[in-house]
């Protein structure tokens, strides 16, 4: 009786329904907030595994980048003006090896910025080019072995021409033939003086 | 005694009891009070077990998803810190690299033109001789011209026939041809002129 007398009453009435508008309004915000948060914390989530694997990835490169380069499967090319004695040394030693002369070589200390003849346009390099000519005189097979393994050498060359002339012929078939090459040798920039 | 009015009715005996008909209605009042105030009762307490049912679940994701958070975090870090520590070595090899793949780059295309002088040289038949041969690279083509003997004219075709082959062929012509008794009587002098893409 008395609790119905207490709850009857306009004030006690209004009381409620301020509770009820806060409980209302503290659930709400609470589920609000929460989510919120939640969201703001996957998505933060998402973004730093995103960057973690990219991260791990560069890293990944790198140490890959960084194990090719200590590898020490071939030699550095001889920067500059050195690669004009390297490429002589090179090619008598070759010539030598497959029973041919070198008759010649000539080769200008005048730098030049590489530019290819093997494409339109020429990459992006700051490596510089030196212009050389040589002869190579032999049996056929044995010059064009000796050019393969020119090839092959660690001094790097480019090719403006090759001229290959008969210059004495065999009974077996196997002429003397004149290899006169008109290369570029190409280096990295840097390097002493010769 | 009959009461009755001049229309010949009865008068009522009802009467109205006015102090009662207003605590009814007080009653009524105070009752309809009694229900909302129930109902908005049971409102919070819906609310309030709804949130009691919610509100720890969305607090316990809040809270994992920050523990998440503030790990893979921690992990960018440690990556980062990883990363600076590479970095300087990771630096030195780019130019390194670098050198080695212009290196290789030049290596295969000065095996590709070999290669494509090599071609025709091996496609000489006995019966041709080949005086020279000359080949020009520019902008990604070789141009190969071969002075040869032959001892005779179907000799000359087969060696044209064969060198024209190969791997990336832009043009093969035949440019002059005229008698010559160097290597046999009805040979024949040529000039052959083969371009190739060396590009790589």
């Amino acid at each position: 009786m008395k609790w119905s007398l207490w709850l009857s009453q306009e004030g006690v009435v209004r009381g409620i329904h301020v509770t009820l508008l806060g409980v209302l309004a503290a659930w709400v915000t609470a589920c609000v907030y929460c989510g919120y948060e939640a969201l703001q914390n996957r998505s933060s989530s998402s973004t730093s595994i995103a960057s973690a694997k990219e991260t791990q990835s560069r890293i990944s490169e790198a140490r890959n980048a960084i194990k090719q380069a200590r590898a020490k499967s071939e030699p550095d090319a001889p920067k500059g003006l050195a690669g004009i004695g390297a490429f002589q040394g090179v090619l008598q030693a070759i010539a030598a090896k497959w029973g041919c002369t070198v008759t010649e070589f000539q080769a200008s200390s005048l730098q030049m910025g590489y530019v290819t003849r093997f494409d339109k346009t020429t990459p992006s390099t700051d490596w510089v080019q030196f212009d050389a000519q040589a002869t190579i005189r032999g049996p056929a097979p044995n010059v064009l072995s000796a050019l393969f393994e020119l090839s092959d050498s660690s001094v790097p060359h480019e090719y403006n021409t090759v001229e290959i002339k008969r210059v004495a012929s065999a009974a077996g078939g196997q002429g003397t033939v004149a290899a006169a090459l008109q290369l570029r040798i190409v280096a990295p920039p840097g390097g002493e003086r010769q | 005694m009959i009461q009755g009015n001049m229309f010949g009715r009865v008068e009522s005996k009802k009467t109205i009891n006015v102090e009662a008909n207003l605590l009814a209605e007080r009653l009524a009042g105070r009752q309809r009070i009694i229900r909302r105030a129930q109902q908005k009762l049971a409102l919070i307490g819906l609310a309030s077990l709804g949130a009691a049912l919610t509100v720890p679940g969305l607090a316990d994701l809040r809270s994992g998803t920050a523990a998440v958070a503030i790990r893979e975090r921690a992990a960018v870090q440690k990556l980062a810190a990883q990363m600076r520590d590479i970095k300087a070595a990771h630096e030195a090899s780019v130019p390194k690299l670098a050198e080695r793949a212009m290196a290789q780059r030049l290596r295969a295309q000065a095996k590709a033109y070999l290669g494509q002088l090599t071609f025709v040289l091996n496609t000489v038949p006995p019966s041709v001789a080949v005086s020279s041969v000359k080949s020009e690279v520019m902008g990604g083509a070789a141009t190969l011209t071969c002075q040869a003997e032959a001892e005779s004219f179907e000799a000359m075709r087969e060696f044209v026939g064969k060198a024209s082959g190969g791997p990336r062929v832009e043009s093969a012509v035949l440019v002059s041809s005229r008698k010559s008794d160097q290597l046999a009587s009805g040979g024949v002098s040529f000039d052959y002129v083969k371009k190739v893409v060396v590009k790589p």
